[in-house]
């Protein structure tokens, strides 16, 4: 029996990608012959538990409670620099390295201290795509083959059928932060003439956008995507692109970044665009509109590429291999 | 008789090698219909001891699984070491047919294994160099020890004369047979236009750049659809306009596909026999398949044969498989016929006949 304490504290921090990823992850490694995941996290979302959390447990809490244990399975880039087990950290983008100007000043500079270090002391790094696995071995100095790509998933929620929102509208899935491109989303919704709901948390810098809708529930989003003339998603940059795949398994035509990630998820089924390009990103979403049903069962197919089974399979062997 | 048969491939998800072994085992019992013992045998990690059972459910077979932990050395060790010998696990039998994963010595009976084929021989760039290794030395001592060599095609069995060495009179051809899931009748997938369907694990050997090329030339009205592999993974070559990837798809899935494709494409450089080329004439897809005359038994005459280096007659390929659509669907769907995991069954059993003679 291979048993690997497993950071669970994003779920407590908060609903974005990572608390997505772990849940979706442990759902799959769970009743897993021969393997066992056990469950580490500390304190809650106060500040003075944020705080404690990033300077002292995971570079001593987390590994110590690991001792008994046969690894230790770090679900984001935070991790220990020495552990008494092997221990694999998880790369969800390297958007903090490669475009520090899209972040805010604290973030980018207690980031950055921690995830080189972290990641060349790891005896594993998951990256949650091809693209993030070349970022990392490019922009952290890792060897190649201590990258593991184990991919990423969505909810079962997300299906093509059930209640669809009204109305004639695109759609954009993002936190209100500069990354996400929402100026030129809503200056190319606006050429195109459609209507334009955003959906994501306040971020920060500034950024607002007409069509906000704030936060909704997942089963809301669902609906929207379903309802949608499609996802406009031209990220700046991203490690994945969730939003992608949630579209595409919900049954909306996907416009979204030419090159990156994006790309790589979309695996021939979107609209790309070069997101810079207001005007080609008006254009895409037209042409989503108009091959519609064609995007929508392209899509479909490739969202089953994706799965948390295949994520924990991935995870499976690469603990086989440590433990 | 009491056979003993090697299944330990099937403890990792199924692979060709284990598709193989799974099916020809459920075709050996049928074909023994009860006149003879069937055993399966593997040593296998604790892993393996749960996916075993699972992948041989509702088979008529004794189970032996040795529990090893560090199987595949273990493995490798005892192959290479030479003893004890098989009889001290499993008692006397008659017949022990191995896999590609080990080859354990005996003290008696008919020795028999199967050859997939000789790619770490033919083409070492094509596989690691640890792959080439093992193989290397499970060829040598196939050569040098096993009474009768079964292979998944003519082809193949040449290859194991020539290669290996091995006397003609001890190799015996045993077609992999079709999967049940792979029928004509069904739901039909719809990818919202006309769709060139292929599958495919990427690596060099199943050569796509030479099938994207082809696709350019047949316009846009026409995607490419790529299944197999993972997901995700380096795949410059299928980036594209009108491609789509599917990544690893189930069995039941990619019979959908085969049913709602305009034309199912196999452009490999070389193969042990094609099984995806029987499993689209399965369900009823024009097929175009690589000249390479490995893949001559598979086609029969069902298939339209296209250079697998050359993209302007793939495509053209392509185009007369679109016209001739009704005619190679019938053709296709008559010459599989054959290929049933019971008539390799019952090779194996004539051969282990003969050799205990």
């Amino acid at each position: 029996m291979i048993r690997a304490a497993v950071d669970v504290s994003p779920l407590v921090q908060t609903r974005a990608g990572t608390a997505r990823h772990v849940r979706g992850l442990l759902g799959a490694l769970t009743g897993r012959e021969g393997i066992e995941a056990v469950p580490r996290s500390f304190g809650g979302t106060g500040r003075a538990a944020s705080v404690a959390r990033d300077t002292w447990w995971y570079y001593a809490g987390l590994p110590r409670s690991a001792r008994e244990l046969d690894l230790l399975h770090c679900t984001t880039f935070r991790g220990p620099l020495r552990a008494p087990v092997p221990f694999a950290v998880t790369l969800h983008d390297l958007a903090l390295v490669r475009h520090p100007e899209l972040f805010p000043r604290w973030h980018r500079v207690s980031g950055r201290a921690g995830i080189g270090p972290v990641a060349r002391a790891a005896d594993r790094v998951f990256a949650v795509s091809e693209f993030t696995r070349r970022e990392a071995v490019e922009l952290l100095a890792l060897a190649e083959e201590r990258v593991v790509v184990i991919g990423n998933a969505v909810e079962p929620l997300f299906t093509a059928e059930g209640q669809a929102a009204e109305g004639d509208y695109v759609l954009a899935v993002a936190t209100l932060e500069p990354r996400k491109n929402l100026r030129r989303i809503a200056d190319a919704a606006a050429r195109a003439g459609v209507e334009l709901r955003v959906v994501g948390a306040r971020g920060w810098g500034g950024v607002e956008t007409p069509g906000w809708v704030g936060e909704v529930s997942d089963g809301e989003l669902a609906s929207l995507y379903r309802g949608a003339a499609a996802l406009v998603f031209p990220s700046l940059y991203e490690g994945f692109g969730i939003p992608v795949l949630e579209a595409m398994a919900s049954g909306a035509p996907v416009v979204t970044s030419r090159g990156g990630a994006t790309e790589e998820v979309a695996g021939g089924a979107a609209v790309l665009v070069d997101p810079l390009d207001v005007a080609a990103i008006a254009a895409g979403i037209e042409e989503a509109v108009s091959r519609r049903e064609e995007l929508r069962a392209l899509g479909l197919a490739r969202a089953t590429a994706y799965s948390w089974n295949g994520v924990a399979d991935a995870v499976e062997r690469v603990w086989r291999e440590l433990a | 008789m009491r056979i003993v048969y090697d299944v330990s491939p099937l403890s990792h998800p199924l692979t060709g090698v284990g598709n193989y072994v799974r099916g020809s085992l459920a075709g050996l019992v049928e074909a023994a219909g009860g006149k003879h013992e069937v055993v399966a045998f593997a040593p296998t990690s604790p892993a393996g001891r749960k996916a075993i059972p699972r992948a041989l459910d509702g088979l008529d077979v004794e189970l032996k699984l040795v529990p090893l932990p560090f199987s595949q050395r273990w493995r490798d060790a005892w192959s290479r070491l030479a003893r004890p010998a098989l009889e001290r696990f499993l008692g006397d039998f008659d017949v022990f047919h191995y896999s590609d994963w080990m080859y354990p010595p005996q003290a008696g009976g008919v020795r028999a294994t199967t050859v997939h084929d000789l790619v770490p021989l033919r083409f070492p760039d094509w596989v690691t160099p640890k792959t080439a290794a093992m193989h290397g030395a499970k060829y040598a001592n196939t050569a040098r020890t096993a009474d009768l060599v079964f292979v998944n095609s003519e082809y193949t069995g040449r290859d194991v004369v020539e290669l290996l060495g091995v006397g003609e009179w001890r190799v015996r051809v045993a077609y992999p047979g079709v999967k049940e899931a792979f029928g004509p009748d069904g739901e039909r997938a719809d990818l919202g236009r006309p769709y060139v369907l292929t599958v495919a694990t990427l690596e060099p050997r199943k050569n796509l750049q030479t099938l994207v090329a082809a696709h350019r030339l047949l316009g846009e009205g026409m995607l490419l659809a790529v299944a197999g592999g993972s997901g995700w993974g380096d795949q410059p070559e299928l980036r594209g306009p009108n491609i789509v990837r599917l990544g690893f798809v189930p069995d039941d899935e990619l019979a959908r596909l085969y049913r709602g494709a305009a034309v199912a494409v196999y452009p490999s450089r070389f193969e042990g026999f094609g099984m995806p080329i029987t499993e689209a004439m399965a369900c009823g897809a024009p097929t175009v398949a690589s000249a390479h005359e490995s893949m001559d038994e598979a086609s029969g005459a069902a298939a339209l044969r296209a250079d697998p280096d050359d993209p302007e007659a793939l495509a053209a390929g392509i185009r007369e498989a679109l016209q001739r659509r009704d005619e190679l669907v019938a053709a296709g769907l008559e010459h599989v016929r054959r290929f049933t995991w019971r008539a390799a069954g019952e090779a194996f059993l004539a051969g282990y006949g003969e050799a205990s003679k």
